[in-house]
């Protein structure tokens, strides 16, 4: 019952979250400088009021804050400015697979590498072995997913690809695209390879600190296996500030991630978060903000609800009094 | 631990042999050697593709860089929509390799003595659906791109036909455009000026037909969807649209209803959307693509070391320097030469841009004929006598702030959008006008659209801008300079160049006017009313199996004659 009650607060809270996000968001891109129908070429007065009133933004602000509301509750979200005639909903909707796909396996990919690499670190602290997996870390916090996702492209996709299409008959990876494994590889890799390092460093920070406490080394004491103390004793209570960060995270690379997507040409729903705001698709900033932040909403509602079953010594509701 | 090892090891191994056997996809070596790896490029080859009635059965692979607006005719106005439309519409002519004026829906026109009256005759055509093209889709068409409600942002070009302007602006009616269908097969138009390059701008997509009962059939709840999608469309062109991924590729096939299905030799065109340069660069070294454009030195660089044989054309725009003349300083002639003059343009294309693009000395380049076998340019640029040469900018500026009666240059600005292209751009400006005028220049740097808001409310002294001809006459950019125009964001205002232009609108020999349109330029050259840096050519790489595709500044990416070797 307290667990119900815990979550249904935390549901009421998120949905009032998202209003103000909306409200923010609505107003906010109003007051941008410039104009949506705004192009090199000028266009004639009576032009601009007839695309004025063919997307109801003649009407006052306020008006097309409270018609937008009411038309978003009921899942429409207008029609983008940029394409005419194609609904936001329908746009957003046919490019969200590809990157909650792409952000999936990156994010499983990541979490696991992560983790495994974190307690292994933890494990081997200050030593060789350590050294490596914090050396290739740094790396995925410092290199910049478009560079290496082009330097993949060009030495996996292309000289390696071509060099096995020669010897073997068959293509590894794929230039680009997002329909099969050859394609997809790369992607995920690139993607998940920052989070991953992001993952193993918390990792590392968090099972360190467990190491150190006195349960630990009652375990020890008792002589239980290694592996029986990390799986019982410390993953659970290692794990927690993992949960935290991966919540965000999951949200960000679900919803799209521009440059990957862009590199590997994948018709994603990065380049919409991007294009729409260069473009003022009011229509469509409006969209990607809402799937964004309801996502964001989403995952860190899971994540307090992970927490009562990871740790039940969390007291509910006291959390946020 | 050592059980740990030897699980991690066992993981670790597994996923190896996984991502292995996944990578792996069958290389297809027949057919035209595409190497279909991606399953994106859809190589409808059939087999070996020697047969004789294997011929002609082929397809190829292009991109674009963004997705096709909408390819509702009355409303297009994007690149890759017009050439989506190019392909599988078709207007009352064509033009060819050459861009000269050949047939196209209409088989034969009549022009009336004063240039003001055509009388078209439409061949017999059909819709994809069967149904015959008719005098009245285009007249439906034209109507629509002009009604007000419907918005269309090419109005403006249709202006050229009485009642137009009035319609669009709300002063008229659609009644009293002039433009008709007297039979089924017979469309009359009637001009409000004699207009010789009328014809050739019929080539546009914002002429094409639309059925008007397809049309009214695309409403959907307050909106018409029609081009939203490849089967709210009606084709009349060489192909149509079997698929329409969108954001991802527009797939076409042959059009069996085109009145000469045998023209189109590509029998499948797969248009990818690839936003990356270096992504579309990469697919066409892997035949993924059939052409690729070089829109960077570093492509151009990689492209030769590839030893790649670069093919270009002029892309018929026009970057210039805008000043805004009615800004205090801006408003002296000979302040500006001077900046226009400080910049050593040749240097600036052979090591700026270096991307095949040359330096431009007048307004409208050399895509614009002239008379005599003469391209418009070097109409204009035999007559343009001013010293030009950077040694002699300081002495213009000099000059200049005499007749302003100032001692030294207050702070000057320079507006610039925010694309990392114009910033390089931008940096090298500001140093030309320090080395060779001595002026620090403050660079306002701004978003797209907050910047040409800026510059359209002439909050500006020192803007670049860039303008495209779209059709082979002067008149398609000379205008944006004349008074009261709506793209005339440098505020400039002529008399001599409005009354050029003016005489020049209802001149019926065209060789006068085009001497008139010269004389206009010309004006706008010794005014230093603009300040051209260079004509863009675009560079690109095909892959030597296709043949007769047609790029030009007029008629870019024409598959019409294309084919396979």
């Amino acid at each position: 019952m307290e667990t119900f009650r815990y979550i249904m607060k935390k549901l009421i809270i998120s949905l009032i979250t998202l209003w103000v996000l909306v409200t923010i968001t609505f107003f906010l891109m109003h007051m941008l400088p410039g104009d949506p129908f705004l192009g090199e070429k000028a266009i004639s007065e009576a032009t601009k009021e007839a695309l004025y009133a063919k997307y109801g933004l003649d009407k006052p602000l306020v008006i097309q804050y409270l018609t937008y509301l009411g038309n978003a509750l009921r899942g429409d979200f207008g029609e983008s400015l940029v394409y005419s005639g194609q609904p936001v909903m329908k746009i957003l909707m046919s490019a969200f697979p590809y990157s909650f796909e792409l952000g999936l396996y990156s994010l499983l990919f990541a979490g696991l590498a992560g983790i495994i690499s974190g307690i292994f670190s933890a494990l081997h602290n200050g030593d060789k072995k350590d050294a490596i997996a914090m050396f290739i870390a740094a790396i995925g916090i410092s290199v910049p997913s478009f560079i290496l996702g082009s330097l993949l492209q060009y030495y996996l996709a292309i000289k390696l690809s071509n060099w096995s299409a020669v010897h073997f008959g068959y293509q590894l990876f794929a230039v680009e695209g997002w329909e099969n494994a050859a394609q997809k590889i790369i992607p995920v890799f690139v993607l998940g390879f920052g989070e991953l390092a992001v993952i193993s460093r918390m990792t590392k920070a968090s099972f360190l600190d467990v190491i150190g406490q006195d349960y630990i080394k009652t375990a020890k004491a008792c002589g239980l296996s290694k592996f029986q103390i990390i799986k019982n004793h410390m993953l659970r209570n290692g794990i927690m500030p993992v949960i935290t960060v991966l919540g965000p995270m999951a949200a960000s690379i679900l919803t799209g991630a521009f440059v990957v997507e862009n590199i590997f040409n994948i018709p994603g729903l990065g380049k919409h978060f991007i294009n729409s705001i260069q473009a003022q698709d009011y229509t469509m900033i409006a969209g990607t903000t809402i799937l964004y932040g309801s996502f964001l909403i989403a995952a860190n509602l899971l994540v307090d609800i992970a927490y009562i079953f990871i740790d039940p010594g969390i007291k509910l509701g006291k959390k946020n009094a | 631990m050592k059980k740990m090892k030897q699980t991690m090891k066992q993981i670790i191994s597994l996923l190896l042999v996984a991502f292995l056997l996944a990578g792996c996809t069958k290389v297809t070596t027949e057919g035209n050697g595409t190497a279909d790896t991606s399953g994106t490029s859809d190589t409808a080859d059939t087999g070996n593709g020697n047969t004789a009635e294997n011929a002609g059965s082929s397809s190829a692979n292009f991109y674009f860089t963004a997705e096709p607006a909408q390819l509702n005719s009355t409303l297009v106005y994007d690149v890759p929509s017009q050439d989506v439309l190019r392909a599988c519409e078709e207007g009352l002519i064509r033009l060819n390799e050459e861009n000269e004026i050949v047939e196209g829906l209409a088989a034969s026109w009549d022009v009336s003595e004063d240039g003001k009256e055509y009388t078209f005759h439409l061949r017999d055509a059909n819709w994809s659906d069967g149904t015959p093209v008719t005098a009245a889709d285009f007249v439906f068409a034209w109507k629509l791109v002009l009604k007000p409600e419907n918005a269309s942002t090419e109005a403006e070009s249709l202006y050229v036909i009485t009642g137009a302007k009035e319609y669009n602006q709300g002063e008229g009616t659609e009644a009293d455009v002039k433009v008709e269908a007297v039979d089924e097969k017979t469309l009359k138009v009637e001009l409000a000026n004699p207009t010789p390059y009328f014809l050739s701008t019929l080539a546009d997509p914002t002429y094409y037909p639309v059925n008007q009962e397809f049309y009214e059939k695309q409403e959907s709840g307050g909106t018409n969807l029609y081009g939203t999608d490849a089967d709210r469309l009606l084709y009349c062109g060489p192909w149509k649209i079997d698929d329409w991924v969108h954001e991802s590729k527009v797939v076409l096939v042959k059009n069996e209803e085109y009145y000469n299905p045998e023209q189109a030799k590509i029998a499948q065109i797969n248009l990818l959307i690839v936003a990356d340069p270096n992504t579309a660069y990469n697919m066409f070294s892997n035949g993924e693509l059939d052409m690729v454009e070089l829109g960077t030195a570093d492509l151009i660089n990689l492209a030769q070391s590839d030893n790649q044989d670069l093919l270009t054309f002029c892309g018929g725009s026009t970057t210039f320097m805008a000043f805004n003349v009615q800004n205090e300083i801006f408003k002296n002639v000979n302040i500006r030469k001077a900046f226009s003059y400080a910049i050593d343009r040749q240097a600036f294309c052979d090591n700026v841009l270096k991307n095949g693009s040359v330096p431009a000395t007048t307004f409208v380049s050399s895509v614009v004929d002239g008379l005599e076998g003469k391209t418009f340019q070097e109409m204009v640029q035999a007559e343009f006598t001013d010293d030009t040469s950077v040694a002699g900018a300081k002495a213009y500026l000099e000059k200049g702030l005499q007749e302003l009666g100032l001692t030294e240059l207050p702070q000057v600005t320079f507006l610039i959008d925010d694309r990392e292209s114009i910033k390089t751009q931008a940096t090298v400006y500001q140093e030309y006008w320090k080395q060779n005028l001595g002026v620090d220049m403050e660079v306002i740097s701004q978003p797209y659209k907050t910047k040409l808001e800026t510059q359209y409310a002439g909050r500006y002294m020192i803007t670049i801008s860039g303008w495209e001809c779209s059709f082979n006459d002067p008149i398609s950019i000379l205008p944006i300079f004349q008074t009261d125009n709506g793209n005339n964001s440098m505020l400039y205002s002529n008399g001599e160049f409005d009354n050029l232009l003016e005489q020049a609108s209802v001149e019926t020999d065209p060789d006068k006017r085009l001497q008139m349109l010269k004389d206009a330029e010309l004006v706008l050259m010794n005014d230093c009313a603009v300040a051209p840096l260079y004509y863009y050519y675009c560079t690109y790489i095909l892959q030597p199996r296709v043949k007769g595709l047609v790029r030009n500044s007029f008629n870019d990416l024409d598959f019409y004659n294309a084919y396979i070797e």
